[in-house]
Protein backbone atom coordinates (compact mmCIF):
# COMPACT_ATOMS: atom_id res chain seq x y z
CA UNK A 1 0.00 0.00 0.00
CA UNK A 2 2.96 2.43 0.90
CA UNK A 3 4.93 1.51 -2.11
CA UNK A 4 1.65 1.99 -4.71
CA UNK A 5 0.56 5.38 -2.74
CA UNK A 6 4.52 6.94 -3.39
CA UNK A 7 4.66 5.32 -7.10
CA UNK A 8 1.24 7.09 -7.52
CA UNK A 9 2.21 10.59 -5.90
CA UNK A 10 5.77 10.62 -7.63
CA UNK A 11 4.02 9.83 -11.13
CA UNK A 12 1.02 12.31 -10.72
CA UNK A 13 2.98 14.98 -9.88
CA UNK A 14 4.86 14.20 -13.09
CA UNK A 15 1.71 13.74 -15.31
CA UNK A 16 0.29 17.01 -13.85
CA UNK A 17 3.30 19.26 -14.29
CA UNK A 18 3.82 17.86 -17.40
CA UNK A 19 7.83 19.04 -16.89
CA UNK A 20 10.39 17.66 -15.50
CA UNK A 21 11.72 19.81 -13.05
CA UNK A 22 12.37 19.50 -9.31
CA UNK A 23 9.94 21.55 -6.68
CA UNK A 24 11.77 24.22 -4.64
CA UNK A 25 9.46 26.86 -2.39
CA UNK A 26 11.61 29.24 -0.28
CA UNK A 27 12.12 26.93 2.15
CA UNK A 28 11.94 23.64 1.24
CA UNK A 29 13.81 21.50 -1.70
CA UNK A 30 11.83 18.64 -3.11
CA UNK A 31 14.00 15.95 -5.52
CA UNK A 32 13.72 12.56 -6.46
CA UNK A 33 14.30 9.91 -8.66
CA UNK A 34 13.36 6.82 -9.86
CA UNK A 35 15.47 3.41 -11.47
CA UNK A 36 14.02 0.47 -13.83
CA UNK A 37 16.40 -2.12 -14.48
CA UNK A 38 16.53 -5.69 -16.40
CA UNK A 39 18.64 -8.65 -15.37
CA UNK A 40 19.88 -11.54 -16.89
CA UNK A 41 21.92 -14.54 -16.47
CA UNK A 42 23.43 -17.29 -18.13
CA UNK A 43 24.02 -19.64 -14.76
CA UNK A 44 22.84 -19.06 -11.82
CA UNK A 45 20.64 -16.61 -10.31
CA UNK A 46 22.46 -13.10 -8.87
CA UNK A 47 20.62 -11.95 -6.37
CA UNK A 48 16.79 -12.45 -7.89
CA UNK A 49 15.76 -15.60 -10.71
CA UNK A 50 17.94 -13.83 -13.45
CA UNK A 51 18.11 -17.09 -15.13
CA UNK A 52 14.89 -16.50 -16.40
CA UNK A 53 15.54 -12.95 -16.99
CA UNK A 54 13.66 -10.50 -14.21
CA UNK A 55 12.25 -6.92 -13.90
CA UNK A 56 12.45 -7.37 -10.10
CA UNK A 57 15.23 -4.69 -10.09
CA UNK A 58 14.26 -1.12 -9.19
CA UNK A 59 15.13 1.79 -6.88
CA UNK A 60 12.84 4.84 -6.20
CA UNK A 61 13.55 7.98 -3.77
CA UNK A 62 12.31 11.36 -2.77
CA UNK A 63 13.88 13.93 -0.46
CA UNK A 64 13.38 16.66 1.44
CA UNK A 65 15.64 19.16 2.60
CA UNK A 66 14.96 22.49 4.32
CA UNK A 67 17.90 24.60 4.56
CA UNK A 68 17.73 27.34 7.29
CA UNK A 69 20.89 29.19 6.08
CA UNK A 70 24.23 27.91 4.82
CA UNK A 71 25.59 26.14 7.84
CA UNK A 72 21.98 24.64 9.08
CA UNK A 73 19.56 22.18 7.11
CA UNK A 74 17.31 19.55 7.89
CA UNK A 75 16.36 17.02 5.34
CA UNK A 76 15.08 13.49 4.87
CA UNK A 77 15.21 10.89 2.29
CA UNK A 78 12.43 8.10 1.45
CA UNK A 79 13.25 5.11 -0.45
CA UNK A 80 12.21 1.80 -2.04
CA UNK A 81 14.33 -0.93 -3.53
CA UNK A 82 13.91 -4.12 -4.76
CA UNK A 83 15.96 -6.68 -6.06
CA UNK A 84 15.14 -10.38 -5.35
CA UNK A 85 14.37 -11.34 -1.82
CA UNK A 86 15.99 -7.62 -0.87
CA UNK A 87 13.97 -4.74 -0.33
CA UNK A 88 10.56 -5.80 -2.14
CA UNK A 89 9.52 -2.03 -2.43
CA UNK A 90 9.45 -1.46 0.95
CA UNK A 91 9.79 2.46 1.93
CA UNK A 92 12.55 3.33 4.24
CA UNK A 93 13.98 6.30 5.70
CA UNK A 94 16.98 6.42 3.80
CA UNK A 95 17.91 9.16 5.47
CA UNK A 96 16.90 12.06 8.27
CA UNK A 97 19.43 14.43 9.64
CA UNK A 98 19.99 17.89 11.28
CA UNK A 99 23.55 19.07 9.73
CA UNK A 100 25.06 22.40 12.23
CA UNK A 101 28.69 23.98 10.36
CA UNK A 102 30.07 25.68 13.50
CA UNK A 103 33.26 26.15 11.74
CA UNK A 104 34.40 24.82 8.40
CA UNK A 105 37.16 22.43 10.32
CA UNK A 106 33.50 21.87 12.94
CA UNK A 107 30.02 20.56 11.82
CA UNK A 108 28.04 17.91 13.61
CA UNK A 109 25.02 15.92 11.62
CA UNK A 110 22.77 13.74 14.37
CA UNK A 111 19.92 11.53 13.12
CA UNK A 112 19.98 8.93 10.32
CA UNK A 113 23.37 9.54 8.45
CA UNK A 114 25.10 7.83 5.00
CA UNK A 115 27.83 5.46 5.87
CA UNK A 116 30.79 7.33 4.23
CA UNK A 117 32.83 3.70 4.07
CA UNK A 118 34.44 4.29 0.52
CA UNK A 119 33.97 6.28 -2.79
CA UNK A 120 30.37 5.41 -3.50
CA UNK A 121 28.58 3.77 -0.37
CA UNK A 122 26.65 6.96 0.35
CA UNK A 123 25.43 7.70 -3.09
CA UNK A 124 25.07 3.55 -4.07
CA UNK A 125 21.54 3.69 -4.37
CA UNK A 126 21.33 6.88 -6.42
CA UNK A 127 21.48 5.05 -9.85
CA UNK A 128 22.39 8.73 -11.87
CA UNK A 129 25.01 9.27 -9.81
CA UNK A 130 27.43 6.68 -10.99
CA UNK A 131 28.73 5.27 -14.21
CA UNK A 132 27.62 1.62 -13.50
CA UNK A 133 24.50 -0.20 -12.82
CA UNK A 134 26.36 -2.39 -10.63
CA UNK A 135 29.50 -1.47 -8.43
CA UNK A 136 31.97 -3.74 -8.20
CA UNK A 137 31.40 -6.26 -5.77
CA UNK A 138 35.01 -6.81 -4.67
CA UNK A 139 34.09 -3.82 -2.54
CA UNK A 140 30.50 -3.25 -3.12
CA UNK A 141 29.25 -6.40 -2.28
CA UNK A 142 25.64 -6.02 -3.46
CA UNK A 143 23.89 -8.25 -0.53
CA UNK A 144 25.29 -6.38 2.04
CA UNK A 145 24.16 -3.10 0.48
CA UNK A 146 21.10 -1.71 2.91
CA UNK A 147 23.41 -2.88 5.94
CA UNK A 148 26.03 -0.58 5.10
CA UNK A 149 23.80 1.72 3.68
CA UNK A 150 23.11 4.00 7.03
CA UNK A 151 23.59 4.47 11.00
CA UNK A 152 21.78 6.14 13.71
CA UNK A 153 24.09 8.64 15.49
CA UNK A 154 26.08 11.13 15.17
CA UNK A 155 29.12 12.39 12.82
CA UNK A 156 31.63 15.09 13.05
CA UNK A 157 32.96 16.33 10.26
CA UNK A 158 35.34 19.45 9.09
CA UNK A 159 37.68 20.14 6.30
CA UNK A 160 40.95 21.90 6.89
CA UNK A 161 42.00 25.32 5.33
CA UNK A 162 44.31 24.31 1.98
CA UNK A 163 47.94 24.09 2.49
CA UNK A 164 51.05 22.96 0.65
CA UNK A 165 49.72 18.87 0.98
CA UNK A 166 46.37 20.16 -0.32
CA UNK A 167 43.32 19.28 1.23
CA UNK A 168 42.12 17.42 4.19
CA UNK A 169 38.45 16.56 5.27
CA UNK A 170 37.53 14.17 7.95
CA UNK A 171 34.64 12.66 9.42
CA UNK A 172 34.04 10.50 12.62
CA UNK A 173 30.89 8.56 13.17
CA UNK A 174 29.35 6.87 16.05
CA UNK A 175 25.90 4.81 16.71
CA UNK A 176 23.91 1.90 15.46
CA UNK A 177 24.08 -0.15 11.97
CA UNK A 178 20.66 -0.15 10.42
CA UNK A 179 20.37 -4.25 10.90
CA UNK A 180 17.37 -6.82 10.52
CA UNK A 181 16.91 -10.53 10.15
CA UNK A 182 15.84 -9.67 6.83
CA UNK A 183 18.83 -7.85 5.70
CA UNK A 184 21.31 -8.97 3.01
CA UNK A 185 24.19 -8.94 5.08
CA UNK A 186 22.27 -11.81 7.80
CA UNK A 187 21.20 -13.41 4.50
CA UNK A 188 24.95 -13.52 3.77
CA UNK A 189 25.86 -15.07 6.72
CA UNK A 190 23.25 -17.15 6.60
CA UNK A 191 24.84 -18.44 3.58
CA UNK A 192 28.26 -19.32 4.52
CA UNK A 193 26.87 -22.15 6.64
CA UNK A 194 23.62 -22.86 4.41
CA UNK A 195 21.84 -24.83 5.72
CA UNK A 196 22.92 -25.45 9.12
CA UNK A 197 21.25 -22.53 10.78
CA UNK A 198 18.65 -19.61 10.46
CA UNK A 199 18.93 -16.62 12.24
CA UNK A 200 15.75 -15.30 14.28
CA UNK A 201 16.58 -12.38 15.99
CA UNK A 202 19.40 -9.51 15.98
CA UNK A 203 20.35 -7.09 18.69
CA UNK A 204 22.87 -4.44 17.18
CA UNK A 205 25.65 -2.82 19.63
CA UNK A 206 26.75 0.78 19.00
CA UNK A 207 29.81 0.69 16.38
CA UNK A 208 32.04 3.97 14.93
CA UNK A 209 33.95 4.64 11.78
CA UNK A 210 36.16 7.09 11.09
CA UNK A 211 37.02 8.37 7.55
CA UNK A 212 40.03 11.06 6.00
CA UNK A 213 39.52 12.53 2.18
CA UNK A 214 42.73 13.77 0.64
CA UNK A 215 42.84 16.26 -2.12
CA UNK A 216 46.43 16.92 -2.59
CA UNK A 217 48.06 19.56 -4.93
CA UNK A 218 47.25 17.92 -8.17
CA UNK A 219 44.21 18.54 -9.45
CA UNK A 220 42.23 15.24 -10.60
CA UNK A 221 43.53 13.44 -7.68
CA UNK A 222 41.90 11.95 -4.25
CA UNK A 223 42.25 9.75 -1.49
CA UNK A 224 40.79 8.31 1.14
CA UNK A 225 40.91 5.66 3.98
CA UNK A 226 38.34 4.73 6.41
CA UNK A 227 38.24 2.18 9.59
CA UNK A 228 35.27 1.04 10.88
CA UNK A 229 34.19 -1.36 13.74
CA UNK A 230 30.49 -2.76 14.36
CA UNK A 231 29.19 -5.41 16.30
CA UNK A 232 25.57 -7.29 16.90
CA UNK A 233 24.25 -10.01 18.52
CA UNK A 234 22.34 -13.09 16.70
CA UNK A 235 19.58 -15.43 17.68
CA UNK A 236 20.01 -18.87 15.80
CA UNK A 237 17.44 -21.88 14.90
CA UNK A 238 19.05 -24.83 13.82
CA UNK A 239 17.75 -26.29 10.33
CA UNK A 240 20.07 -29.54 10.65
CA UNK A 241 21.80 -31.58 12.94
CA UNK A 242 25.34 -29.98 13.33
CA UNK A 243 28.67 -32.21 13.31
CA UNK A 244 28.60 -34.75 15.77
CA UNK A 245 30.82 -33.60 18.82
CA UNK A 246 33.53 -35.61 19.93
CA UNK A 247 32.53 -38.37 22.14
CA UNK A 248 31.68 -37.56 26.03
CA UNK A 249 30.80 -33.88 25.30
CA UNK A 250 27.42 -32.06 24.85
CA UNK A 251 25.82 -31.00 21.89
CA UNK A 252 27.15 -27.51 21.32
CA UNK A 253 24.52 -24.61 21.73
CA UNK A 254 24.89 -22.30 19.19
CA UNK A 255 21.61 -20.42 19.65
CA UNK A 256 23.01 -17.10 21.03
CA UNK A 257 26.55 -15.51 18.66
CA UNK A 258 28.09 -12.81 18.84
CA UNK A 259 29.76 -11.00 15.71
CA UNK A 260 32.54 -8.39 15.62
CA UNK A 261 33.41 -7.03 12.46
CA UNK A 262 36.50 -4.63 11.79
CA UNK A 263 36.66 -2.91 7.97
CA UNK A 264 39.26 -1.13 6.40
CA UNK A 265 38.86 0.41 3.66
CA UNK A 266 41.63 2.69 0.56
CA UNK A 267 41.00 4.44 -2.08
CA UNK A 268 42.32 6.85 -5.01
CA UNK A 269 40.64 8.04 -8.07
CA UNK A 270 42.68 10.42 -10.59
CA UNK A 271 40.62 12.37 -13.49
CA UNK A 272 41.91 13.95 -16.46
CA UNK A 273 40.44 15.14 -19.97
CA UNK A 274 37.29 13.41 -19.20
CA UNK A 275 38.76 10.00 -18.06
CA UNK A 276 38.75 9.12 -14.53
CA UNK A 277 40.75 5.86 -12.99
CA UNK A 278 39.80 4.96 -10.32
CA UNK A 279 40.94 1.89 -7.15
CA UNK A 280 39.59 0.83 -3.82
CA UNK A 281 40.26 -1.99 -1.28
CA UNK A 282 38.74 -3.52 1.50
CA UNK A 283 39.67 -5.76 4.46
CA UNK A 284 37.39 -7.15 6.90
CA UNK A 285 38.05 -8.70 9.87
CA UNK A 286 35.18 -10.86 11.53
CA UNK A 287 35.10 -12.42 14.38
CA UNK A 288 31.98 -15.30 15.30
CA UNK A 289 31.67 -16.26 18.65
CA UNK A 290 28.93 -18.77 20.47
CA UNK A 291 28.41 -17.31 23.84
CA UNK A 292 26.75 -20.29 24.92
CA UNK A 293 29.83 -22.84 23.83
CA UNK A 294 32.96 -21.47 25.09
CA UNK A 295 34.42 -24.57 23.44
CA UNK A 296 33.37 -24.28 20.39
CA UNK A 297 36.57 -22.27 18.36
CA UNK A 298 36.31 -18.63 17.52
CA UNK A 299 35.47 -18.74 13.48
CA UNK A 300 37.39 -15.88 11.81
CA UNK A 301 36.85 -15.01 8.73
CA UNK A 302 38.81 -12.77 6.53
CA UNK A 303 37.71 -10.88 3.28
CA UNK A 304 39.56 -9.07 1.13
CA UNK A 305 38.31 -7.41 -2.06
CA UNK A 306 39.67 -4.76 -4.49
CA UNK A 307 38.79 -3.40 -8.11
CA UNK A 308 40.71 -1.21 -10.73
CA UNK A 309 38.29 0.75 -13.00
CA UNK A 310 38.45 3.45 -15.76
CA UNK A 311 35.96 5.75 -17.06
CA UNK A 312 35.95 7.91 -20.41
CA UNK A 313 33.52 10.62 -21.12
CA UNK A 314 33.13 11.30 -24.57
CA UNK A 315 30.32 14.19 -24.45
CA UNK A 316 27.59 15.59 -22.60
CA UNK A 317 25.45 12.38 -23.74
CA UNK A 318 27.62 9.37 -23.38
CA UNK A 319 30.13 7.73 -21.21
CA UNK A 320 31.72 4.29 -20.78
CA UNK A 321 33.52 1.98 -18.32
CA UNK A 322 35.51 -0.54 -17.64
CA UNK A 323 36.48 -2.80 -14.77
CA UNK A 324 38.39 -5.75 -13.03
CA UNK A 325 37.10 -6.50 -9.57
CA UNK A 326 38.62 -9.26 -7.15
CA UNK A 327 36.48 -10.36 -3.96
CA UNK A 328 37.72 -13.28 -1.82
CA UNK A 329 35.89 -13.86 1.19
CA UNK A 330 37.89 -16.24 2.60
CA UNK A 331 41.82 -16.19 2.01
CA UNK A 332 42.92 -17.96 4.76
CA UNK A 333 43.38 -21.97 3.79
CA UNK A 334 41.82 -23.00 7.48
CA UNK A 335 38.74 -21.17 7.00
CA UNK A 336 38.22 -22.53 3.17
CA UNK A 337 38.58 -25.96 4.57
CA UNK A 338 36.16 -25.55 7.78
CA UNK A 339 33.36 -24.36 5.30
CA UNK A 340 34.50 -26.95 2.53
CA UNK A 341 33.92 -29.49 5.79
CA UNK A 342 30.90 -28.04 6.88
CA UNK A 343 28.99 -28.57 3.58
CA UNK A 344 29.99 -31.90 3.60
CA UNK A 345 28.98 -33.15 6.53
CA UNK A 346 25.40 -30.81 5.84
CA UNK A 347 25.46 -32.78 2.63
CA UNK A 348 24.73 -30.00 1.18
CA UNK A 349 25.59 -30.14 -2.80
CA UNK A 350 25.47 -26.20 -3.41
CA UNK A 351 28.35 -25.00 -1.33
CA UNK A 352 30.51 -27.80 -2.72
CA UNK A 353 29.99 -26.24 -6.19
CA UNK A 354 31.35 -22.84 -5.45
CA UNK A 355 34.77 -21.06 -4.80
CA UNK A 356 34.91 -19.69 -1.99
CA UNK A 357 36.16 -16.08 -4.06
CA UNK A 358 34.85 -13.96 -7.14
CA UNK A 359 36.38 -12.25 -10.26
CA UNK A 360 34.43 -9.49 -11.77
CA UNK A 361 35.19 -7.97 -15.52
CA UNK A 362 32.74 -5.60 -16.50
CA UNK A 363 31.73 -2.98 -19.39
CA UNK A 364 29.32 -0.40 -19.33
CA UNK A 365 27.87 2.28 -21.41
CA UNK A 366 26.05 5.18 -19.92
CA UNK A 367 23.79 7.40 -22.13
CA UNK A 368 22.30 10.27 -20.60
CA UNK A 369 19.40 10.91 -22.64
CA UNK A 370 18.80 14.74 -21.13
CA UNK A 371 19.22 16.32 -17.44
CA UNK A 372 16.90 14.19 -16.01
CA UNK A 373 17.18 10.64 -18.19
CA UNK A 374 19.69 8.58 -18.09
CA UNK A 375 19.88 4.57 -19.60
CA UNK A 376 22.53 2.02 -19.55
CA UNK A 377 23.66 -1.63 -20.55
CA UNK A 378 26.08 -3.21 -19.31
CA UNK A 379 27.69 -6.59 -19.20
CA UNK A 380 29.72 -8.92 -16.57
CA UNK A 381 31.31 -12.04 -16.78
CA UNK A 382 31.97 -13.49 -13.39
CA UNK A 383 34.68 -16.45 -12.52
CA UNK A 384 33.85 -18.05 -9.19
CA UNK A 385 30.85 -17.40 -7.28
CA UNK A 386 31.58 -16.13 -3.61
CA UNK A 387 29.36 -13.34 -4.40
CA UNK A 388 26.20 -15.21 -4.55
CA UNK A 389 23.87 -15.90 -2.00
CA UNK A 390 23.44 -20.15 -1.77
CA UNK A 391 19.84 -19.82 -0.94
CA UNK A 392 19.30 -18.05 -4.15
CA UNK A 393 20.31 -20.96 -6.40
CA UNK A 394 17.52 -23.49 -4.68
CA UNK A 395 16.14 -24.95 -7.10
CA UNK A 396 18.04 -24.80 -10.06
CA UNK A 397 19.63 -27.97 -12.04
CA UNK A 398 23.20 -28.91 -11.77
CA UNK A 399 23.63 -27.35 -15.54
CA UNK A 400 22.53 -24.32 -14.79
CA UNK A 401 24.62 -23.44 -11.83
CA UNK A 402 28.42 -23.17 -12.71
CA UNK A 403 31.61 -21.44 -11.93
CA UNK A 404 31.78 -18.92 -14.38
CA UNK A 405 28.75 -17.18 -15.96
CA UNK A 406 27.43 -13.86 -17.17
CA UNK A 407 25.10 -10.98 -16.30
CA UNK A 408 23.74 -8.26 -18.20
CA UNK A 409 21.74 -5.70 -16.84
CA UNK A 410 20.45 -2.36 -18.41
CA UNK A 411 18.43 0.56 -16.58
CA UNK A 412 16.76 3.42 -16.93
CA UNK A 413 16.47 6.06 -14.16
CA UNK A 414 14.99 9.47 -14.05
CA UNK A 415 15.74 12.00 -11.28
CA UNK A 416 14.56 15.60 -10.68
CA UNK B 1 43.32 -16.23 -5.83
CA UNK B 2 44.14 -17.25 -9.95
CA UNK B 3 44.53 -14.21 -12.14
CA UNK B 4 43.91 -14.69 -15.71
CA UNK B 5 46.93 -13.21 -17.15
CA UNK B 6 45.95 -12.19 -20.67
CA UNK B 7 42.41 -10.43 -19.08
CA UNK B 8 44.55 -8.36 -17.08
CA UNK B 9 46.69 -7.78 -20.43
CA UNK B 10 43.43 -6.85 -22.85
CA UNK B 11 41.66 -5.12 -20.08
CA UNK B 12 45.06 -2.84 -19.62
CA UNK B 13 45.67 -2.42 -23.28
CA UNK B 14 42.10 -1.28 -23.85
CA UNK B 15 42.51 1.15 -20.82
CA UNK B 16 45.71 2.58 -22.21
CA UNK B 17 43.69 3.28 -25.40
CA UNK B 18 41.43 5.03 -23.82
CA UNK B 19 43.45 6.82 -22.07
CA UNK B 20 46.09 8.04 -25.69
CA UNK B 21 42.28 8.93 -27.39
CA UNK B 22 41.17 10.54 -24.66
CA UNK B 23 44.42 12.70 -24.21
CA UNK B 24 44.64 13.54 -28.47
CA UNK B 25 40.83 14.51 -28.65
CA UNK B 26 40.71 17.04 -25.83
CA UNK B 27 41.16 19.59 -25.17
CA UNK B 28 39.87 22.69 -25.90
CA UNK B 29 41.45 25.57 -23.82
CA UNK B 30 38.68 27.65 -22.74
CA UNK B 31 39.89 31.47 -23.76
CA UNK B 32 36.66 32.55 -22.82
CA UNK B 33 37.06 35.62 -20.02
CA UNK B 34 35.87 35.53 -16.67
CA UNK B 35 34.46 38.03 -14.54
CA UNK B 36 34.11 37.53 -10.90
CA UNK B 37 30.96 39.25 -9.61
CA UNK B 38 29.81 39.79 -6.13
CA UNK B 39 26.78 41.47 -4.43
CA UNK B 40 27.96 44.88 -3.36
CA UNK B 41 27.09 44.14 0.37
CA UNK B 42 30.63 42.06 0.93
CA UNK B 43 33.16 43.44 2.05
CA UNK B 44 35.78 41.83 0.07
CA UNK B 45 37.12 43.24 -3.17
CA UNK B 46 39.01 39.81 -3.93
CA UNK B 47 39.07 36.74 -3.78
CA UNK B 48 41.97 33.74 -3.97
CA UNK B 49 41.66 30.84 -6.22
CA UNK B 50 40.78 28.32 -2.99
CA UNK B 51 38.27 30.19 -1.55
CA UNK B 52 36.63 30.62 -5.02
CA UNK B 53 36.63 27.08 -5.45
CA UNK B 54 35.78 26.07 -1.83
CA UNK B 55 32.66 28.67 -2.55
CA UNK B 56 31.56 27.07 -5.62
CA UNK B 57 31.92 23.52 -4.25
CA UNK B 58 29.78 24.17 -1.00
CA UNK B 59 33.07 24.28 1.35
CA UNK B 60 33.17 27.54 1.98
CA UNK B 61 29.69 28.65 3.33
CA UNK B 62 30.27 32.54 4.35
CA UNK B 63 31.97 35.52 3.58
CA UNK B 64 34.60 37.15 5.77
CA UNK B 65 31.78 39.19 7.98
CA UNK B 66 29.63 35.60 8.14
CA UNK B 67 26.99 36.16 5.72
CA UNK B 68 25.70 33.29 3.75
CA UNK B 69 27.35 32.51 0.20
CA UNK B 70 24.86 32.85 -2.38
CA UNK B 71 26.27 31.10 -5.69
CA UNK B 72 24.71 31.07 -9.07
CA UNK B 73 25.40 29.12 -12.12
CA UNK B 74 25.89 30.09 -15.54
CA UNK B 75 25.21 26.59 -16.95
CA UNK B 76 25.76 25.37 -20.84
CA UNK B 77 27.55 28.04 -21.41
CA UNK B 78 31.38 28.74 -22.94
CA UNK B 79 31.42 30.85 -19.92
CA UNK B 80 30.31 28.24 -17.57
CA UNK B 81 32.64 25.58 -18.98
CA UNK B 82 35.54 27.75 -19.02
CA UNK B 83 34.95 28.84 -15.54
CA UNK B 84 34.80 25.09 -14.06
CA UNK B 85 37.82 24.56 -16.29
CA UNK B 86 40.03 27.53 -14.91
CA UNK B 87 39.05 27.23 -11.12
CA UNK B 88 37.27 24.58 -10.06
CA UNK B 89 39.12 22.35 -12.06
CA UNK B 90 36.06 20.13 -13.24
CA UNK B 91 34.37 19.59 -16.83
CA UNK B 92 30.61 20.48 -16.77
CA UNK B 93 29.40 16.66 -16.06
CA UNK B 94 31.43 16.33 -13.33
CA UNK B 95 30.48 19.40 -11.48
CA UNK B 96 26.77 18.60 -12.26
CA UNK B 97 27.28 15.46 -10.64
CA UNK B 98 29.08 16.91 -7.65
CA UNK B 99 26.11 18.39 -6.44
CA UNK B 100 23.76 16.18 -7.06
CA UNK B 101 25.80 13.91 -4.75
CA UNK B 102 25.62 16.74 -1.81
CA UNK B 103 21.88 16.80 -2.66
CA UNK B 104 20.98 13.61 -2.48
CA UNK B 105 23.21 12.60 0.70
CA UNK B 106 21.41 15.60 2.10
CA UNK B 107 24.88 17.53 2.44
CA UNK B 108 23.55 20.53 0.38
CA UNK B 109 20.98 21.98 -1.74
CA UNK B 110 21.66 23.08 -5.43
CA UNK B 111 23.07 25.94 -6.16
CA UNK B 112 20.47 28.60 -7.81
CA UNK B 113 21.56 28.25 -11.86
CA UNK B 114 20.39 29.70 -15.10
CA UNK B 115 21.57 30.13 -18.65
CA UNK B 116 20.95 33.52 -18.67
CA UNK B 117 24.01 36.27 -18.22
CA UNK B 118 21.51 38.87 -17.80
CA UNK B 119 19.49 36.55 -15.20
CA UNK B 120 23.07 36.33 -13.36
CA UNK B 121 23.74 40.00 -12.91
CA UNK B 122 20.46 40.28 -11.83
CA UNK B 123 20.36 37.99 -9.19
CA UNK B 124 23.90 38.55 -8.01
CA UNK B 125 22.65 42.67 -7.64
CA UNK B 126 19.42 41.71 -5.97
CA UNK B 127 21.06 38.94 -3.58
CA UNK B 128 22.83 39.57 -0.30
CA UNK B 129 25.53 37.40 -0.44
CA UNK B 130 25.53 36.67 -3.62
CA UNK B 131 28.40 35.60 -5.80
CA UNK B 132 28.47 34.64 -9.64
CA UNK B 133 30.21 34.52 -13.21
CA UNK B 134 29.89 36.19 -16.31
CA UNK B 135 31.38 36.92 -19.73
CA UNK B 136 32.24 40.43 -19.89
CA UNK B 137 32.82 42.95 -17.19
CA UNK B 138 29.29 44.34 -16.62
CA UNK B 139 28.35 48.06 -18.11
CA UNK B 140 27.74 49.93 -14.79
CA UNK B 141 28.27 49.08 -10.98
CA UNK B 142 25.36 47.61 -9.59
CA UNK B 143 27.56 44.67 -8.38
CA UNK B 144 31.31 44.31 -7.31
CA UNK B 145 33.82 42.85 -9.47
CA UNK B 146 36.42 40.08 -7.32
CA UNK B 147 39.78 40.38 -8.23
CA UNK B 148 41.40 36.62 -8.26
CA UNK B 149 44.48 36.17 -6.41
CA UNK B 150 47.05 33.11 -6.19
Amino acid sequence: MKKLLLSVTIFLYLVVTCQLFAMESEKVNIHGFIAQGYLQTDKNNFFANTIDGTFQFNELGINFINQFSNDFRIGMQFFARDIGEMGNDDIILDWAYADYRFKRWLGIKAGKVKLPLSFYSDIRDMDHLRTWIFLPQGVYHEIRRDTFATRKGIELCGTTPHTALGLFQYQAQIGILKMSINDGNIRFNESLVYPIYSIIGIEVKPGYLGRINWEPPLDGLRLYVTYSEYEYDIDTVMNVAPPPPPPGQPLPDLSLQKVKDLSLFFGAEYSISGITLTTEYFREDEEQIAINAPDIPIVERLREGWYISGTYRFNDWIETGLYYSIYDPDRESEEYERQLQVAQDTQSPLPLKFKFESTEYCATVRFDINEFWTFKIEAHQFDGTAVLIAQDQEGLSESETDQSYRLLAAKCSFNF
Amino acid sequence: MKIKLHYVIRLTIALVICIIYGSLIFVRTSEAQIVIIANTSISENEISKNDLKDMFLGIKLKWSDSKDVKLIVLKGTETHEAFLKNYIKKRPYQFKNYWKQMLFTGKSVLPKSTESEDAVLEYVEKTEGAIGYISAEPADETVKILIIID
